[in-house]
Order: structure tokens, then C-alpha cells, then sequence
């Protein structure tokens, strides 16, 4: 039917242009930082010294920044989403359930800035008083902020897994005798690995390319942290501090370089979960 | 006889979902070695029926349960219908098959050692005994026994449910329910699943739901007929054995 040829191409288009726009974007990245590989600045920019002034723009404090930053926000949201999701969908009474997916809805809409400058007056002066060392603006404080802001991400997407396998096997392991902590131990949470991964994966996706949670709180300080008290600065946050500041030296080599390592970090991240997903496959 | 000492007894069981009555004022005794088949048209609520043995109706929103279930297990009568009966209990003594094949993506072995495991906590060896005796009930044993790491969904349709009524029998209950356990099955699928139902017959009381007539006089020893989530009569096996008066009867009914 001429209609449906029409919709395949319509979709068919969709996808080309999706694809084509994130290939475009690595190769204005590459084409960006190939200065740097020519001139020899390369070496400058992958070192561990952020001392512009001397000429020393090495950024990779920042990416062990970033990756501490998602990595640690990732590995508490992860299986507080777990919990959530599991006691939403098979523990709690009708009313809570839909309460606590409205909560977690409402949660995703409220703007990024939001949760920055409420951590700014409530998280930070706590972090302070509790630990007694620091500005309060460090590592551990922008991870827990940054843990509120990909959890209803990561509880979404796996929910929407978790309710369709719920839907085939609650019945069956009910009928089998099964209690239902055990339910949700030994046969809802390992059919729905492969939910939890895609999951996973786009609550990474959303915790390092998060800006202003990181800007707002970590510090900024170009630093590899001793601790998680210390302040760190991400690579997103370096961009956003540099583009702001500064359009014209030669500190815009390192921001194109960022960017690409931000690319890279998410492809690399991207492919290690997809083989991860397809050795769980049933 | 064996079969006059009820092993279910349902009084006055109404069930209802939200506000709408499924089930009304429902009394049902099932005797020990005795199949009873329950027809009706569809969505007369023969399946709330069975599932209000085990009480599965409580797994789904706005269910509201009254009256009283009762089965006797070594000469004591328990009552399943109060709050605090524990349900993991009444769910192994009271096994179920359900309409379609409802394996688990798990291999063929898992589905059968993990509620042996998880449900009843036994340990491997003894799990291992009791999935062969129970393949071997349902006739798989030799057809399964080289591919049990297989997952559970490679197997056919007629393969899958005796593993579901395997995975049952597993668990050793004292009754079983079956919600048109051939509706999705073959012919010869089907066969094979009512020789066995007729065996299994000696062993345990079988409450069933079937949609087939001639199923029904093949393996019925009494039947209920259900209509609007009422039981308006009870046959007995002389009343339905015969081709025509049996037809006559459900043309009354349905």
C-alpha cells in the first residue's frame, strides 16, 4: 500500500537523520581537536596540570572528574531504582504505588537547575556541619545530588520492564507458592537484567553529561580528589567554565578536547553494557 | 468408598472485583480421588472460581473475597479463607495448571527444581529426585531428559504444559486445579494430556474447567454448571454420559 511504503520511509528517514546528526557531531569534534594532534599540543592537553597561565592545559583530572562523578552517582542510584522499583510494583498497596510513580514522574520534570541551587542551600552547609572539613562544594556532595537526578531515569525505564515481566510471571509463582521477596529475588529481577542494563545505561548517559549539578556543587577545583570530600571538576563543567569565561585563547584546545572525550567516554561506556547485555541474554 | 470425606469444601463464596459480583454465594465439596469438571459459557467466572481455591484472585487489584474455603489435609479440616491462613501453604497443597502454558524463561530443569527449592526449600539431591519422578508422571522424562538445560519455550506447546502440570506435581498437592489445561493444545496434544489427567485421577481430587463437551464426558465424574457466577446445576455421571441427553441438558444451560 502506497501509504505504508510511505511510512516506512518516513521512519526509515527518522533513523537516518538521527544517525547522521551524532556522526556529524563526531567528526566536527574530530575536526576540532586535529589542530591539537598537528601542532603538538596533544600532550599538553592529556596531562595532569590545569595551570593555564603557564601553558599547562591538561584536563585529565577532569575526566577522572566525570568518571568518578557518574560512576559513583550510577553506583547509588542503581540499586536504590532496584528497590524502588521492585516494592512500586510488587510489595506496595495501590495507593503508595501510585503516589510514589507520581513522586518519581514529578521527579524527572523539575529542571536540573532546581536540584543544583536547593543543594547549594540545604546539602552543601549540611556537608559542612556534618564533616567539619571543606567548603561543603565536593565529590561526595554533587554525587549525592547527582544520584537524586538520574534515579527516577534509571526507575522509569526499568519499571516499564519490571511491569511487563510481573505481568507474565506474578500469577504463576504465586500459584507455585512462592512469597514474594522471593518472587522478586529469584525470578522478577532476573528476567528483567536486560530492562535493568538499558536502564543503567541511560542513567550513565544522563550523569556525565550532566553540567550544572557538577558546576553548581563539586567545586571545581582541577584536581584528582584524595577523598570524597575534596572538589573535583568534570569535564562538562570545565566546558561550561571555559566557554563562559573565555572565547578566544588558546583554552578552547582543551574544550574541543573534552568534548570528544565526552563522546568517547559514553561510546566506550555504551559498548561495554551492550556486550554485558547480550552475555545475560536467556 | 474414598470418595464420600469432602477434601474442599466452599460455602457461600462470593467474590467480587471493584464492585462488579463475579462469583455469588458459591457451595462446592470436592471428594478425594474425584475429577468434577465446571462448564459454563465464557466469562460466566469459571476461572475466578478455581482461583478462588487458592485464593490467586488476591494477586489482582479491587478483589474482595467472602465465605469460607475449607480443605482437609491428614484428617483436619483447615480453614484457607482467613486473613492470616498462610498463602504459601495453601498454594502447594492446592497445585494449578493454567489455560495457557505458562513456563518460566528459565531452562526446563529450573522450572522445575526452582519452586522446589524456593517454595518447599529443599535441598539439590532431593530436588533432582522429585523433577524425574515428575517428568516421568507427565511422560516427558524420556523426551526432556538429554535437553534439560534447554530453555523451557524451545519445547512445543503440548511439551510445555505437562512441564507446567510437572512443575505442579513437584510440589506434591493434594489437589489440583485445572483451567482448561488443552485449550491451547493439538489433538494429539490434547490425547495425551487426558490419558494422563486420568491416571493423576487415583492420586488426587482435580477440580476443572473445560470448554469441551466431549471432554467433559470423557473424563468428568460430576459436573457443575456455572452461569453468571452462579452454580445453577450439578450432573451426575449418568445424567451427562449420554451423546444426546447430555447436549439437550447444555442446550438448557447455556
Amino acid at each position: 500500500m502506497a501509504s505504508e511504503k510511505w511510512i516506512r520511509r518516513l521512519l526509515c528517514a527518522a533513523a537516518m537523520v538521527s544517525t547522521a546528526a551524532a556522526f556529524c557531531i563526531l567528526l566536527v569534534l574530530i575536526h576540532l581537536v586535529l589542530p591539537l594532534f598537528t601542532s603538538g599540543g596533544l600532550g599538553t592537553v592529556l596531562s595532569w596540570q590545569w595551570l593555564p597561565f603557564q601553558g599547562q592545559f591538561g584536563i585529565l583530572p577532569m575526566v577522572v572528574g566525570s568518571l568518578l562523578l557518574s560512576l559513583g552517582a550510577l553506583v547509588a542510584a542503581t540499586p536504590l531504582a532496584v528497590g524502588v522499583s521492585c516494592f512500586v510494583q510488587v510489595l506496595a498497596p495501590d495507593k503508595v504505588r501510585g503516589a510514589c510513580l507520581a513522586v518519581v514522574h514529578y521527579m524527572t520534570s523539575i529542571p536540573t537547575v532546581i536540584y543544583g541551587f536547593v543543594s547549594v542551600f540545604l546539602l552543601v552547609p549540611l556537608m559542612r556541619q556534618w564533616f567539619d572539613r571543606g567548603t561543603g562544594f565536593s565529590l561526595l556532595t554533587a554525587m549525592i545530588a547527582l544520584t537524586l537526578l538520574i534515579l527516577p531515569t534509571i526507575v522509569l525505564v526499568f519499571h516499564a520492564t519490571l511491569r511487563e515481566v510481573d505481568r507474565t510471571a506474578r500469577a504463576t509463582c504465586a500459584a507455585l507458592g512462592f512469597s514474594r521477596p522471593s518472587y522478586i529475588r529469584r525470578v522478577l529481577l532476573p528476567l528483567s537484567r536486560r530492562g535493568l542494563l538499558a536502564a543503567v545505561i541511560l542513567g550513565f548517559g544522563r550523569a556525565v553529561g550532566d553540567t550544572l549539578i557538577s558546576l553548581m556543587l563539586a567545586g571545581n577545583a582541577p584536581m584528582i580528589p584524595s577523598s570524597a570530600l575534596d572538589s573535583i571538576r568534570t569535564l562538562t563543567a570545565h566546558i561550561a567554565l571555559v566557554v563562559a569565561t573565555d572565547s578566544q585563547s588558546t583554552f578552547y584546545h582543551s574544550v574541543f578536547a573534552s568534548g570528544l572525550i565526552l563522546f568517547l567516554i559514553m561510546i566506550l561506556i555504551n559498548l561495554a553494557l551492550r556486550r554485558l547485555g547480550s552475555s545475560l541474554a536467556p | 468408598m474414598a470418595f464420600q470425606e469432602p477434601f474442599l469444601d466452599m460455602r457461600d463464596v462470593t467474590v467480587s472485583f471493584d464492585t462488579k459480583t463475579i462469583l455469588e454465594r458459591i457451595n462446592l465439596r470436592l471428594n478425594s480421588g474425584e475429577l468434577v469438571m465446571i462448564v459454563g459459557p465464557s466469562g460466566c467466572g469459571k476461572t475466578t472460581l478455581l482461583r478462588a481455591v487458592n485464593r490467586l484472585n488476591e494477586e489482582y487489584p479491587g478483589c474482595v473475597t467472602q465465605g469460607r474455603v475449607r480443605i482437609r489435609i491428614q484428617d483436619k479440616w483447615l480453614d484457607c479463607s482467613t486473613r492470616d491462613f498462610p498463602l504459601i501453604d495453601l498454594r502447594l497443597r492446592v497445585g494449578m495448571v493454567f489455560q495457557h502454558p505458562n513456563v518460566l524463561p528459565f531452562s526446563i530443569r529450573k522450572n522445575l527444581t526452582l519452586p522446589l527449592r524456593v517454595s518447599l526449600g529443599l535441598d539439590k539431591d532431593e530436588a533432582e529426585r522429585r523433577v524425574q519422578q515428575a517428568l516421568e508422571d507427565v511422560w516427558l522424562w524420556d523426551e526432556v531428559k538429554d535437553r534439560l538445560r534447554d530453555n523451557a519455550l524451545t519445547l512445543s506447546g503440548g511439551q510445555q504444559q505437562r512441564l507446567c502440570l510437572a512443575r505442579v506435581l513437584a510440589l506434591d498437592p493434594a489437589i489440583l486445579l485445572l483451567d482448561e489445561p488443552t485449550a491451547s493444545l493439538d489433538f494429539k496434544a490434547t490425547q495425551k494430556i487426558e490419558a494422563l489427567f486420568q491416571s493423576l485421577k487415583e492420586r488426587y481430587a482435580i477440580l476443572a474447567v473445560t470448554h469441551s463437551l466431549s471432554q467433559m464426558r470423557r473424563l468428568a465424574d460430576r459436573v457443575l454448571v456455572l452461569r453468571n457466577g452462579e452454580l445453577v446445576a450439578e450432573l451426575g455421571r449418568e445424567e451427562f454420559e449420554d451423546q444426546e441427553s447430555c447436549r439437550a441438558i447444555m442446550e438448557e444451560y447455556f
